[in-house]
């Protein structure tokens, strides 16, 4: 790791040093006209629709009272649209064959389906008109409030109300309550949408229309900054994002979390890792600044991947004051991790803080010490001494206990510092004071240095004493192996404490609540690891009585035990069966899957279904036919029975996959296509328009390739794409496009050269291509406010075919300086530099999310849009939490959604946002099932999103009650 | 589906000029064009494909025709279906049909064997199809367009009523 000046800086005098300088300057920036909605919001027919028939020719005429978006659909007898006519939004720029600068309209159908077959009989037809798109909230999909991010332990604290239990893991945080049974009560963090405009220091980005608040990581998907998915750095400041800021291992947020302790009591939360994040148990900040300043402790690494830097060891524990003014912190116990393989980690060197600190909750100034000693490896049996302190707790008179693990005591202090008395226990792993001002001291295996040179075997324990005045032992229960039995050894990789657990008093008997981390997996574990999760026993007399196991209601509701990796839950629908299928990497890369999620949005059931092979990405075609990739080929199936549908010009091939791991999937193909690339991890999308053109993102080194898996793919690489002065070509910068017809034929080459990476691929009934580029758009030579943002286009068949050139450094072929156009670049980003399109019909900036942007980071969190039968886009916005959505001419319709936590689910839910009731946190993946529903995965409320799609006005006209004048 | 027609067409015209063509081969080659057949009288590219070929339903009439079984099962479902296409589709529509030129000329082949009924409207329209596509030039030009084996295509379609040519046969 590399800590630079900045990491000087505490978090919150960073903040407030920032803060005049935002508020400076705050004037609200004016939203480029290109991100402004366009639609007019009167939807009323002054002319209903008029139908003339001729045969195959259907003449449909209407006018609308503004110039709103319109939609005309040919439906059949069973309702299902067989031609999507037209979409879009009336007015100057209004998309054929709708006609521009007129609220009268008409239109000519003739007579043909989607497939350019004719419709004869024309009486089963009815046209449908529509003003008006609108958005609903229907349901949540996926969504399980007990099932489990963090592969760390989750933290847990107990409270009259319920029990608290932060979950933060793979960058995403979660901070939830829920009642003394154990069921889900509410969201704490992500922040209620209510309360969000309470929450004292979080930036908010002041555009024209409407302000939303920043998610200053690198990641933009979390507010919180206290953790190792901020890892320390905010990437915003003067009104834009400026992600240079830091180095490149921000994106590493992506393995990170929020808290490795948590305090929670008198209304006060508390979460503590790098530094301090506060807020109140209402989901306000409680008048507390939300960013605190920095609690962990420098030292030197000695660890494999940062020898000789500074890192910063975070507390293991937090405790408050009884008046909350006060903030206790400890355990600061921690390795110096080596390594046997780039796979397996292995436990090198601990060492500990052998100390507690204290600080002002509220205030800036960093934790001081408490007792013990701050510097690194001073330790004791003494009273003034600890040796591996690891938890600390208060009681109602605001005296202090400390774990003393490796001195087998608890430590008790008053609130001044000086030490009272100790209490004589087995290995005190962690202290609990009860309402009840009982003490509770669990045991279990704490890693540390003092039991690597004697190793010890621990049986995990929990034990209850009297109050402090007259503290003898009351009972004594053993814990089940799970939570912290064994030994310190050597292929221990974990955080140290492999348990946590919670005592809930508020009930009779009382509750304990477990859980233990999640072993790291690797070539050794994989496949064998049970990811648990929270376990409740009630504490009987001489035993534990179960209450309940999270692990088993996941299992029975959502399935899925574990969470998507970066948070990709890349999303298909079936337009035959309007099924939703989410994609979640479950292959060694974490990207490749080898089962779908299937969600039926009508019941919210869920069923998994498994692949073939371990597919990179897939698409399905209007019949249902689903398409599966891998890095160079695509194969197509029945997605009923999953038999191949084998194109007539595609190639046999044995044992297709992805992964290049030992669980990877293979299958045999009859009559697959074989795509020209061979850039492993993802590549940039596939679509299928309804004409069955099969357009596919193919990402290329062109240098030479860096891993095995792609020397061996390069070898076999028979394309070479077409090189031109400027265009960007080479690394894993090169994304290319080609298209196939239904038959398997190529079509087109190369269609849209010059390509950065792009997330997403769209192709329609006329062959038109759209892509969302990683690269941030350029308004008039200044860049969009968020660099990490990426761009939507638009590329029409009958343009002149589009060229891109760059001034990217990568380019081979670099364009002599007077050799650029004479005008601002379009787009810009590290990978793409400059960008000058030619060829594209529109842009639309501020989408999807690109962590390469700025040459510091990589993709693996990242984004995709959707296009619809109308050609309508849906982007998402992934840092104004939106999803944009433009007609095939690039004119915003609408946006849907805005900031949310789980609790905003529908006018009856707990947070009711009004509007579409659409709240979302980081909605980046988003599947549309035309003119049916809208879906959104929004990983940092752990949820997906069903949105209907309805019209404020639609008329229907049967053909059968028209006379057919031919 | 092309290349087997093609060669059946050559294994005709090799057996009719007096060499010695092995049933086995001409069997294979039928059997491959069946396989191909779908039910409503289209013929795919590849026996495991998906999608007809508007093109192929002349070429597979001829290709089951010319070795003397006229009366192939497979036979009425694919004339009727290219009866249908030349009387229902717009003159657009057939200009848009993939390998149209080519489509046409095999389709000329199949709808002349079948008889004036079939070969007269047929002709009619693709007369007027071919008088659309062609150029200012005089050529023919197919998707990719090559000129030179569309316009000698088109130009047998268009003088099969003159006769000259054996290969319009009854």
């Amino acid at each position: 790791m590399n800590f630079g000046i900045l990491n000087l800086l505490t978090r919150h005098s960073l903040a407030a040093l920032l803060a005049p300088l935002a508020v400076g300057l705050c004037a609200f920036a004016a939203e480029n006209e290109e991100l402004k909605v366009k639609r007019q919001e009167i939807f009323e027919f002054t002319q209903k629709p008029v139908i003339v028939r001729h045969g195959d020719r259907v003449e449909i005429s209407f006018a609308s009272k503004s110039f709103c978006d319109a939609t005309v659909a040919i439906e059949n007898a069973a309702g299902k649209i067989v031609r999507h006519l037209a979409s879009g939004v009336l007015g100057a720029n209004a998309p054929a064959p709708l006609q521009k600068d007129s609220l009268a309209q008409t239109l000519i159908w003739d007579g043909k389906d989607d497939q350019d077959r004719y419709i004869d009989d024309k009486d089963s037809i009815t046209v449908r008109v529509s003003l008006g798109l609108r958005p609903q909230f229907e349901r949540v999909l996926f969504w399980e409030p007990k099932k489990r991010y963090s592969e760390e332990t989750p933290l847990m604290v107990a409270a009259p109300e319920g029990v608290y239990v932060y979950d933060g893991g793979g960058a995403l945080d979660f901070l939830k309550l829920f009642d003394h049974n154990g069921n889900y009560v509410r969201t704490l963090y992500p922040f209620p949408a209510t309360q969000i405009e309470r929450i004292d220091g979080l930036f908010w980005h002041k555009a024209a229309e409407f302000n939303w608040p920043i998610k200053p990581n690198f990641l933009q998907n979390t507010m919180l900054t206290s953790g190792s998915n901020a890892f320390e750095y905010l990437t915003y400041k003067n009104e834009k994002y400026d992600s240079v800021i830091g180095t490149g291992e921000a994106h590493f947020g992506m393995y990170g979390k929020a808290a490795t302790a948590m305090a929670i009591a008198y209304g006060r939360v508390a979460l503590a890792e790098k530094s301090l994040n506060r807020f109140a148990t209402d989901g306000s900040s409680g008048g507390m600044a939300l960013y605190g300043p920095r609690v962990a402790r420098p030292t030197k690494s000695e660890g494999f991947d940062s020898r000789g830097q500074t890192i910063l060891i975070p507390p293991r524990s937090a405790a408050f004051s009884p008046d909350g003014k006060t903030l206790y912190l400890t355990g600061y116990n921690f390795c110096h991790y080596g390594h046997a393989s780039n796979d397996i980690v292995t436990s090198g060197k601990w060492d500990c803080f052998h100390c507690v600190l204290k600080m002002d909750t509220a205030g800036d100034q960093e934790p001081q010490l408490f007792a013990g000693e701050i510097a690194a490896g001073k330790d004791g049996a003494d009273n003034r001494h600890f040796r591996v302190p690891s938890s600390v707790a208060t009681d109602r008179q605001g005296r202090v206990y400390v774990a003393d693990y490796m001195n087998d005591r608890v430590q008790i202090f008053a609130a001044a510092g000086k030490f009272i008395q100790s209490v004589n226990t087995h290995r005190p792993a962690k202290v609990v004071i009860t309402e009840q001002q009982e003490l509770y001291v669990f045991s279990w295996l704490i890693h540390n240095g003092f039991m690597v040179k004697s190793p010890e075997e621990i049986k995990p324990s929990l034990t209850r004493f009297a109050p402090l005045d007259k503290p003898k032992q009351l009972a004594a229960w053993p814990l089940p192996a799970e939570f912290g039995a064994g030994k310190t050894t050597f292929l221990y990789s974990g955080s140290g404490v492999p348990v946590d657990g919670a005592i809930d008093t508020a009930v009779n008997p009382p509750t304990v609540w477990l859980a233990a981390e999640w072993p790291r997996e690797n070539v050794m574990t994989r496949g064998k690891i049970k990811y648990s999760n929270i376990r409740l026993f009630a504490l009987k007399d001489n035993r534990l009585e179960e209450r309940g196991d999270f692990y088993k209601t996941v299992s029975a509701s959502v399935q899925r035990i574990r969470p998507a990796a970066y948070g990709r839950q890349r999303l298909y629908v079936n337009p035959k069966s309007g099924k939703l299928y989410a994609a979640e990497g479950d292959s060694f890369d974490q990207k490749a899957f080898k089962q779908l999620v299937e969600l039926d949005p009508e019941t919210g059931a869920v069923r998994l279904v498994d692949l073939p092979f371990d597919a990179e990405d897939m698409c399905f075609d209007h019949l249902g036919q689903a398409y599966l990739r891998t890095i160079s080929v695509v194969a197509r199936y029945d997605a009923d029975t999953w038999r191949e549908i084998p194109w007539d010009y595609g190639e046999e091939r044995a044992a297709v996959c992805t992964s290049s791991g030992s669980d990877r999937k293979t299958a045999s193909v009859l009559s697959g296509l074989i795509i020209p690339a061979n850039a492993i991890w993802h590549h940039g999308g596939m679509s299928v328009s309804l004409k069955g053109h099969l357009a596919i993102g193919c990402q290329i080194h062109t240098h030479a390739a860096e891993r095995a898996e792609e020397k061996q793919i390069v070898q076999t690489l028979a394309w070479t794409p077409r090189l031109y002065p400027g265009r960007l070509l080479s690394g894993r910068v090169g994304a290319f496009i080609h298209v196939w017809d239904e038959r398997g034929k190529l079509m087109q080459e190369d269609a849209v050269p010059g390509l950065g990476d792009i997330y997403g691929v769209g192709i329609d009934r006329d062959d038109d291509l759209y892509c969302m580029s990683g690269a941030t758009r350029i308004f008039n030579g200044e860049r969009y406010y968020n660099d990490l943002s990426g761009t939507l286009l638009k590329f029409s068949h009958n343009n002149v075919k589009p060229r891109i050139v760059s001034d990217s450094k990568d380019v081979p072929n670099p364009l002599e300086r007077n050799e650029f156009p004479r005008r601002a670049p379009d787009l810009g980003s590290a990978l793409q530099g400059r960008a000058w399109i030619e060829g594209a019909d529109w842009f639309f900036g501020g989408v999807g999310y690109d962590g390469k942007n700025r040459g510091v980071g990589c993709a693996c969190w990242n984004a995709r849009f959707a296009l619809d039968y109308f050609n309508r886009s849906f982007a998402p916005e992934v840092d104004r939490y939106s999803v944009a959505v433009l007609d095939s001419n690039g004119n915003l319709i609408l946006r849907v959604g805005r900031y949310g936590n789980a609790d905003s689910a529908g006018p009856k839910s707990l947070v009711p946002l009004g509007g579409d009731e659409v709240g979302l946190m980081h909605g980046a993946y988003v599947a549309t099932h035309t003119d049916n529903r809208l879906f959104i995965a929004d990983p940092a409320n752990a949820r997906i999103v069903s949105v209907k799609l309805d019209y404020h006005a639609t008329e229907r006209v049967a053909l059968k009650d028209i006379v057919d004048q031919k | 589906m092309s290349v087997t027609a093609n060669v059946l067409w050559v294994l005709r015209a090799a057996k009719k000029s007096g060499f010695t063509v092995s049933a086995d081969s001409i069997s294979k080659g039928v059997q491959y064009v069946e396989k191909c057949a779908m039910p409503d009288g289209r013929f795919r590219y590849r026996y495991w494909g998906l999608q007809a070929e508007p093109s192929l339903g002349g070429l597979g009439i001829i290709a089951l025709a010319n070795q003397g079984k006229l009366d192939h099962p497979l036979i009425p479902a694919a004339r009727e279906r290219i009866a249908y296409q030349y009387r229902r589709l717009t003159i657009d529509d057939l200009k848009k049909q993939r390998y149209a030129v080519y489509g046409c000329f095999y389709a000329s082949l199949a709808m002349y064997v079948s008889g004036d009924d079939y070969w007269v409207p047929f002709y009619k329209k693709a007369v007027q199809m071919l008088a659309e596509m062609q150029r200012k030039d005089g050529e023919f030009a197919d998707e990719a367009d090559n000129t030179i084996y569309p316009t000698a295509m088109a130009l047998m379609v268009l003088q099969a009523p003159l006769g000259y040519l054996p290969i319009y046969e009854r």
